[in-house]
């Protein structure tokens, strides 16, 4: 009974049994049964080949709707750039939409919009670069003729006057989401503690105006040429199609396209803080108190990256956390506090964020926050706690396997780091077999070390000398209306 | 039981009347087998300088679609409880997940004057906990199933529900049930959660995005109207328990609807409500009658926050009713004016000008009728010329009929990405819960189908003069007074909007005073900011 039916009408590409969660029909209290649960839990079909020029096809069929999720990483990010231009991974990005030279200057999304297309968009983190959109199936062609147009034909209509608005556009996507809103400065006085000069992480993936301002049309070739190649990058169809038809379009439209050398990456590990390094910052927008920590943790999926997301788990939950029940509902001091660890390429990031209520003490935040750390670092969780978490994961898994586009990332995104699209079944064992004597070591091994401590306090913003701030005061010139 | 109505909702092509539609023309494809190129070889790479791509000459044409799919039609079952509670469920059976959604005719438009943000508050205050479970305990008892239980309220709607995977559907019912029975309402929670949303206004009060969120509605409907109240820290104090215990015993099922979709039965779901809601009876609160908007005065509102790198502006304005005969041409006016990345005012403020990280321009609609209002996030010293460039796209949208790539982009479009509406079971009951909102019958998306299929320019040209008035706009503008102020001015003395001045306000949209600001000196290029 615990085997759900498949769909009655089309197949769709996914397996669903129950594992830990089966285990769980209605128990007082939760007991550990990762031992005993079935191998497999949840999975998506797929199939994985290359064509001879080495881009890497990721085909996921699910024939419930009429629907194709084309979605195409490819294997650069902002951990891949160079000193002095930061944030140039994510501006290539933008130059990406531009246009490319058979469908024309800057209107990929009009066509796609024009055929019914959905979920149109692209993003940039420090490990991969994503495109993607879901069309209607029978324009599943459509779809590749612009993914196909911009790897191969991008440059032919590059040029000065759109990499200005593009630099502009992301100029104001910063303004709009970090320099503008409170707690902004915070992510970049963070990075800045954790990142010495030079590291890739240390002016985040939207990066310095002073760098975005600085890129120049030899800089969109060159990434281009050495980021931008079939060999790496990695295309998923996930949805309606025909096997046999889907391959045929592949290699009609990316087939042909030379092979060239795959870049390599650099790894670049960041060196261990030596001591607690604390930034206290002002924050015209802030009205209330934050106390942030970070510290550095355990690449994306490597050793000891499960035990400290339970360990964030058991920290930071809403409602159920030892922070949430002593910061928020305890005590009241806090507005809001959260944990998350997040694992990257290089090297990860475990985070607590408390927020203030007005006029509670910072000192007192600060040392429940340091006495939890304590007790994570030295005394095992509970195996509930435990539980929780890992039913909480699992769980999690399935409502991701609703939306065919989430199941193009997941593919990817496994596909990316370990190399295999279906580790999710690996992904969940790890999180089965993860104990309390495991989490502890691991937080000990992470957390008792110098952290990064930023505290934002309001300012009052003083009012200007004479001459305006954050503004010059003529508009330039239009450019000329459409 | 009462009458159970299982329904396959015929919204798409077949079936249809026979119509015509863009989307259902099964256009011909040539199924010649894709050219096949002989792929380079992987082992010779070039150096990037000599390598040539191919350019094929199929490259050049854009590919022809296939036929058009069949789409399965969306399945609908709609059933009444005993209790009188409206059940409407999609079922799927792929994933093992159920979601269950609880909808009653109530929000913050049911708020008095001086206890704005009641309903919010109080509503929040229902899932805190149970008489037996506090807090952390009930908190603690869903995670345990991985189960998650809520209660929020919006502007006319407020919910609770569940999500949970099917097989802890059991309990998440259970938890859900005595929520229902012995809620907790104890007053500690509602002096935590009171405070709590008073730093959010505190908080909101400092970001310029929050503030034109907050204030947008009582500059637009008037702070009296039930859709621009504006909750303060003084109309939170004044909430009480005795008020929360109110506003959650009229949370009853006769009359309101459950929305259901997942791995469930009608049989299921029926077998549940009679052994655990049982004692669940009486009356739904039933939506107020709702005032028009009056026409906006061409007032522009500036909320000073000193030393904001960019300004959010809105324009806006009241409009129809969602039922109303000219919803569709509406709607495409308005997409091709700000809906979507293609529209007008992002490709001007955008793509054009580089002023804005993007803008957009839509109908925000309520029960009682509409606001249109197109807005961004602008560089701050492009808020004067940003705002005249909306005021000419409005201008252009009343002054001359969309062009035809325009039309066939957004209708043919519309027809396209309909099937994406219903792509999953939880989609397909979302598009048919909001015609249940607005009173639509649920066979709407068949007229929808069939007006787009007839639209043409001059439809979308008398929505724009229908709806976007020549004059007498709301203006919201929060950003640096001290920048943009002279710029506001201008375009208020040669009334671009209307004739309405321009008003100051602070961050709750009550007037006050423009600060004084240091005299001016000789511009200089400033930090941060373009020197162009």
């Amino acid at each position: 009974m615990c085997v759900p039916k498949r769909s009655s009408r089309r197949w769709s590409g996914l397996v669903v049994l129950f594992g830990v969660l089966c285990g769980l029909a209605s128990p007082a209290v939760p007991q550990a049964v990762a031992a005993d649960a079935p191998a497999q839990s949840a999975s998506i079909d797929f199939e994985r080949y290359k064509l001879d020029n080495g881009l890497e096809v990721i085909l996921h069929q699910d024939r419930s709707t009429p629907q194709v999720a084309i979605n195409v990483w490819y294997h650069v990010g902002s951990g891949d750039e160079v000193v002095g231009r930061s944030g140039f991974a994510h501006l290539f990005e933008h130059m990406m939409f531009q246009g490319a030279k058979h469908i024309g200057e800057d209107v990929h999304f009009d066509i796609l919009k024009e055929i019914g297309g959905t979920s149109i968009n692209g993003t940039t983190n420090t490990d991969r670069t994503n495109y993607f959109e879901i069309v209607p199936s029978n324009h599943l062609e459509t779809g590749l003729w612009l993914e196909s147009d911009r790897m191969g034909y991008m440059l032919d209509l590059l040029n000065e006057k759109s990499l200005a608005n593009q630099q502009e556009v992301v100029r104001n996507e910063r303004r709009q989401r970090y320099d503008n809103v409170p707690y902004g400065k915070d992510r970049f006085a963070v990075a800045e503690i954790l990142y010495p000069e030079g590291h890739p992480y240390r002016y985040l993936t939207i990066g310095r105006h002073e760098d975005l301002e600085a890129a120049k049309l030899e800089d969109v070739r060159a990434f281009f040429q050495k980021w931008y190649v079939p060999s790496n990058a990695t295309l998923t169809l996930a949805g309606d199609f025909e096997i046999d038809q889907a391959k045929a379009l592949v290699q009609k439209w990316f087939g042909s396209f030379p092979a060239l050398q795959k870049p390599t990456r650099t790894k670049v590990e960041p060196p261990p803080l030596q001591k607690t390094e604390r930034r206290e910052l002002k924050d015209s927008f802030a009205r209330l108190v934050q106390v942030h920590y970070v510290w550095h943790a355990p690449a994306y999926l490597a050793d000891g990256s499960f035990e400290l997301d339970v360990a964030s788990e058991v920290l930071g939950a809403q409602g159920w956390g030892r922070l949430y029940q002593r910061l928020v509902v305890g005590e009241k001091l806090a507005q809001l506090v959260y944990s998350y660890n997040h694992g990257k390429q290089f090297s990860g990031e475990f985070h607590i964020v408390a927020r203030l209520k007005p006029g509670a003490d910072p000192a007192r935040v600060e040392a429940i926050i340091q006495e939890e750390i304590a007790k994570i670092s030295t005394q095992p969780i509970t195996e509930a706690e435990l539980n929780r978490v890992k039913i909480g994961t699992e769980s999690g898994f399935v409502w991701g396997l609703e939306e065919l586009m989430s199941r193009a990332n997941r593919l990817q995104s496994f596909n990316h780091f370990t190399g295999d699209p279906g580790y999710m079944k690996t992904y969940l064992q790890r999180v089965r077999a993860l104990d309390v004597n495991a989490v502890l070591r691991e937080s000990k091994n992470w957390l008792a070390k110098p952290r990064a401590e930023v505290i934002t306090r309001p300012e009052k913003p003083t009012p200007h000398k004479g001459r305006p701030r954050g503004g010059t005061r003529k508009a330039p010139a239009a450019k000329g209306g459409k | 039981m009462a009458i159970l109505h299982v329904r396959t909702i015929s919204w798409l092509c077949a079936g249809l009347l026979g119509l015509s539609l863009v989307a259902c023309d099964s256009k011909k494809t040539d199924t010649q087998p894709p050219d096949m190129v002989g792929p380079a070889k992987a082992d010779d790479p070039a150096p990037p300088a000599a390598v040539t791509w191919p350019d094929e000459p199929f490259r050049a044409t854009r590919p022809t679609p296939g036929p058009v799919p069949e789409t399965p039609q969306p399945k609908l079952e709609q059933f009444t409880l005993d209790n009188g509670l409206e059940v409407y469920l999609v079922h799927q059976d792929i994933l093992p997940t159920v979601t269950i959604n609880i909808a009653f005719e109530t929000g913050s438009a049911n708020d008095p004057g001086n206890k704005q943000g009641r309903s919010s508050l109080c509503i929040d205050l229902l899932s805190e906990g149970t008489k037996n479970l506090d807090k952390v305990a009930f908190e603690t008892k869903q995670a345990d199933h991985a189960v998650n239980i809520y209660s929020f309220s919006g502007t006319e709607s407020s919910s609770i529900g569940v999500s949970a995977l099917k097989a802890q559907l059991d309990p998440a019912l259970d938890l859900l049930a005595e929520m229902l029975r012995e809620p907790g309402l104890r007053a500690e929670d509602l002096d935590r959660l009171r405070e709590r949303n008073k730093a959010t206004v505190l908080q909101q009060k400092g970001s310029p995005g929050s503030i034109a969120r907050r204030v947008l509605g009582s500059v637009v409907w008037g702070k009296k109207h039930p859709y621009g109240g504006v909750t303060t820290e003084k109309t939170l104090s004044a909430i009480t328990l005795a008020d929360c215990k109110k506003v959650v015993s009229k949370l009853r099922p006769r009359g309101a609807r459950m929305f259901v979709t997942g791995q469930v039965t009608a049989a299921e779901i029926k077998q549940a409500f009679t052994s655990k809601f049982g004692f669940w009876k009486g009356a739904a609160p039933k939506s107020k009658k709702i005032a028009k908007a009056k026409p906006g005065a061409g007032t522009i509102y500036l909320v000073h926050s000193p030393g904001a790198a960019q300004s959010v502006i809105s324009v806006a304005t009241p409009g129809p009713k969602r039922d109303a005969a000219d919803y569709v041409p509406t709607e495409m006016m308005a997409k091709i004016l700000g809906g979507s990345f293609s529209s007008r005012i992002n490709m001007n403020l955008r793509e054009d000008k580089g002023y804005a990280y993007g803008g957009r321009g839509s109908f925000r609609y309520y029960r009682g009728g509409s606001h249109f209002s197109a807005g961004s996030s602008v560089r701050t010293d492009a808020t004067g010329p940003a705002l005249r460039e909306i005021a000419k796209e409005i201008a252009g949208m009343r002054d001359a009929p969309v062009t035809p790539e325009e039309l066939k982009r957004e209708r043919e479009g519309a027809l396209l990405a309909l099937p994406a509406r219903f792509s999953t079971a939880r989609r397909t009951l979302g598009s048919f819960s909001n015609l249940v909102f607005y009173g639509l019958p649920l066979d709407w998306y068949a007229t929808y189908q069939s007006q787009l299929a007839k639209l043409d320019a001059a439809a979308i040209q008398k929505a724009a003069t229908d709806h976007l008035p020549q004059t007498g706009y709301v203006v919201l503008v929060v950003g640096d007074a001290e920048v943009v102020y002279d710029d506001l001015k201008a375009i208020a003395d040669e009334k671009v909007f209307g004739g309405g001045g321009i008003k100051v306000l602070d961050a709750d949209g009550q007037p006050t005073k423009l600060p004084e600001f240091a005299p001016k000196t000789e511009d200089q290029p400033v930090k941060g900011q373009p020197a162009k």
